[in-house]
């Protein structure tokens, strides 16, 4: 769906449409007129007719140049070999065929042909005048040649009823361009807005759960420290983001666009970083699965990843009470999944605190902002299972291919 | 669905309903041509009764064009369109039926036409090759018309030329009207990349001062109390109870900030927005919106736009009343339904029609819009699946 075409788009796209439409109608009205010739010619083979066929086929001819070439010298053009052709039709029917008037279908055709298609592919205003110059040269030439052939010129009332239809749905549009005006520009600032409200929203995401993976995690083992030394692991970390958090680059988003294109190698994936420092806290963790899977993921999926993964060793070593985990990978065609199971003391979601934000910040929120899912299956003295998808589709020659 | 399968009203909502307006005057103007041609040639008619019949065919087949047009009932159902095509079939079949033992030929009647009109009205609504498909249709009725007219019969005109002069009003106006349909929605297609491309662009431009004005939130927070206080601690290397004691403290007004955050929605932040850049104090924050399951994040990019349109253009309105305005979204099964209502201090008709091209976007992404206004409130309800 488009949102928000300026109004000077908006016309363009109208007078397209119109030119399309008055160029579709103007080859059925002249490629009428030749049957009718046809059918006339068929039905006096003794009468002199079938050379209005020329000028007819020249006129549909340079139709399909305006039709390609939408210029001003083609409109000329059309209306001035479309005028002859009106004029040479309206002699020929009218001095081989008894009892046609100069308002006969198959002039009146050529008639509304020259109003319609030359006013076509111009501003409203100036379709008008174009318009009327089409209706003035087809009335002028069958007027001529009903005096050259002393015969009556009645009104042609199909021409009449189409330069007044054309003229009411030209000036309908001119008059009520004004709710696209109002609605577009509306539309594409909304559109801008949601933009910068997701990238917004992607940003403050990647800080809250940074300030979670970091200071809290600080704070918490500061809090929960006996000792009156600082532990050195705790200390190297501390100093190691207070280092990125002082610093300016640690909300960087990496455009996602140019993002999707760096495939990190999965050996030193943010996953395998994250199972490398929960080992380096002294978790056991046992890897299994497709490890090569990580390597299909984007920069931007592969960090989220990797610190989703590693909230949820850190939640094994701190709440779980056990020493070891495992990380089961498993690939397929659209996505990549990542289980991580511990046979610990378990939890229910629901009873874990408002304040307690590691699950629903750092992995589920996280995870979600790009693109994945997660799923969580814990039972107090059971162990937890945490399920993590994230988008990963196969990519040939730059074309990702999915399983549909 | 492919943009193929699309007509250009579901690709572009907001042309869609600018359309509109011509649509009604050619409506009318359609009914009025039906009239006035069978008043000028009544002499022809051999059975009136059969004559009203067709008029009324075609006044209802206008009509219908009206109500399916109309931005509430977007997108224009096929059911609507093939019950506008059988009814101008159903015109030209009587029209033709009234003169049947008159003199005059088919291709002096007004049915063709009118069916050729009915087309062009509909072609901003419904896909080209449904318009194509209903024009050959109308083609080969017209054509048996013109071929069995007992008027032909007796006609000294080739039975070709009768065929061709009956037909072609018909086809070029219905074939144009495809073509017409499908150039809409051609121009749509292309021009939305170069949309894409300034969009992208403003991004692009608005990103580092985005990301500079959350780290300046980020660090306004962490220069007050972390960073120093991780300072000394490393400084000293040490650790006392008090510094226990301070490091829950800070954790948990840090997390209490942080909790405030999460929960908040899109919509949370987008109603603030408006009240913020109004600049008027009356406007609501987002202690209106009730999403307590946070439903707001399931909805697409598309939905997201046109929904944050909608609230702005609302929250606009002249003679919008803060106090009753609320937006409610609740789960059912594997969708969520939205309600939004709002007090409305003006004339019923005057909020429609400011509102209007609102509801045909709002319509065409959300196909099951309600729209209801029992004065002074307008209530809104809409749905969307849940991803």
């Amino acid at each position: 769906m488009s949102f928000g075409h300026s109004q000077r788009v908006g016309l363009q796209m109208l007078n397209r449409a119109l030119s399309r439409f008055s160029h579709v109608v103007g080859y059925c009205c002249i490629g009428g007129a030749i049957l009718d010739v046809v059918g006339y010619q068929g039905a006096a083979p003794g009468a002199v007719i079938w050379p209005i066929f020329f000028p007819l086929l020249l006129t549909f001819a340079v139709l399909a140049m305006l039709d390609r070439w939408r210029t001003t010298a083609w409109s000329i053009a059309f209306l001035a070999v479309g005028g002859v052709s009106a004029y040479l039709l309206a002699v020929t029917l009218l001095s081989q065929v008894d009892g046609l008037q100069a308002n006969a279908l198959p002039i009146s055709l050529v008639k509304v042909a020259l109003l319609l298609v030359s006013g076509s592919g111009f501003r409203p205003r100036t379709s008008i005048f174009w318009t009327f110059a089409g209706y003035v040269v087809g009335e002028v030439a069958s007027w001529l040649a009903a005096i050259q052939e002393n015969a009556p010129k009645p009104l042609d009332e199909v021409a009449l009823e189409t330069l007044l239809g054309l003229l009411l749905v030209l000036t309908t549009i001119a008059l009520t361009r004004g709710a696209r005006s109002r609605v577009s520009p509306e539309l594409a600032r909304a559109a801008l807005d949601e933009e910068l409200s997701a990238l917004r929203y992607r940003i403050e995401l990647r800080a809250a759960s940074l300030m979670h993976d970091t200071v809290l995690d600080h704070l918490d083992a500061l809090a929960a420290d006996p000792s009156s030394t600082l532990q050195p692991e705790l200390k190297r970390r501390i100093e190691n983001d207070l280092e990125i958090l002082i610093g300016e680059e640690w909300l960087s988003d990496p455009s996602p666009e140019v993002d999707a294109q760096v495939k990190p190698d999965w050996r030193r994936s943010a996953m395998l970083g994250a199972i490398k420092e929960a080992r380096d806290l002294s978790l056991q963790v046992e890897v299994t699965g497709d490890l090569a899977a990580v390597g299909r993921l984007s920069r931007e999926r592969d960090v989220a990843l990797g610190l989703a993964v590693k909230q949820c060793l850190v939640n094994v070593l701190r709440h779980a009470q056990v020493e070891r985990a495992e990380v089961v990978i498993i690939g397929s065609a659209d996505d990549v999944s990542v289980m991580v199971i511990d046979s610990g003391r378990g939890f229910s979601e629901d009873l874990v605190g408002a304040d307690r934000l590691g699950i629903r910040q750092s992995v589920r929120h996280r995870i979600e902002a790009v693109g994945g899912d997660v799923q969580l299956w814990s039972t107090p003295g059971r162990g937890t299972s945490i399920m993590i998808r994230v988008p990963a589709p196969f990519v040939l020659d730059g074309v990702a291919v999915t399983s549909e | 669905m492919s943009n193929s399968g699309k007509s250009y009203q579901q690709v572009d909502p907001v042309g869609g309903y600018s359309a509109r307006p011509v649509t009604i005057l050619g409506c009318a103007g359609v009914v009025i041509y039906a009239i006035v041609e069978t008043v000028i040639g009544w002499a022809g008619v051999s059975m009136p009764a059969v004559a009203f019949i067709a008029l009324a065919a075609t006044v209802l087949a206008a009509v219908g064009v009206v109500y399916w047009s109309s931005p509430l009932r977007a997108p224009f159902p096929r059911f609507g369109f093939a019950t506008i095509v059988l009814l101008a079939v159903a015109a030209m079949s009587l029209d033709a039926m009234a003169s049947w033992n008159g003199a005059v030929l088919p291709p002096g009647e007004w049915g063709p036409v009118v069916f050729g009109l009915t087309m062009v009205e509909i072609s901003p609504y419904r896909p080209p090759r449904a318009l194509a498909f209903a024009t050959t249709f109308g083609g080969v009725i017209a054509g048996v018309i013109a071929v069995t007219h007992p008027a032909t019969q007796l006609s000294d005109s080739p039975t070709i030329v009768t065929f061709i002069a009956t037909v072609i009003p018909l086809i070029s106006l219905g074939f144009g009207s495809a073509a017409y349909a499908s150039a809409l929605r051609r121009s749509s297609g292309w021009l939305q990349p170069e949309s894409d491309l300034a969009a992208h662009a403003a991004i692009e431009e608005l990103r580092e001062n985005t990301m500079r004005s959350v780290q300046l939130d980020r660090a306004g927070i962490l220069n007050r109390t972390v960073v120093p206080f991780f300072t000394e601690v490393l400084r000293r290397d040490s650790l006392s109870r008090a510094d226990a004691a301070e490091a829950r403290v800070i954790s948990a007004s840090i997390r209490a900030l942080m909790i405030a955050d999460v929960d908040r929605s899109w919509l949370d932040d987008l109603i603030d927005q408006i009240a913020r850049a109004r600049e008027d104090g009356s406007l609501p924050g987002s202690e209106v919106v009730q999403d307590s399951e946070r439903l707001a994040a399931g909805m697409s990019k598309e939905q997201r736009i046109v929904t944050r349109v909608l609230l702005v253009a609302l929250l606009g309105q002249p003679g919008f009343d803060p106090d009753g305005f609320a937006i409610l979204l609740a789960r059912k099964g594997a969708s969520c339904r939205v309600k939004i209502t709002a007090k409305l201090d003006k004339d019923e008709s005057i909020q429609r029609s400011g509102l209007a091209p609102y509801f045909a976007v709002l319509r065409i992404v959300f196909g099951d819009l309600q729209v209801a206004f029992q004065s002074p409130t307008l209530t809104l309800r809409f749905s969307y699946d849940h991803r």
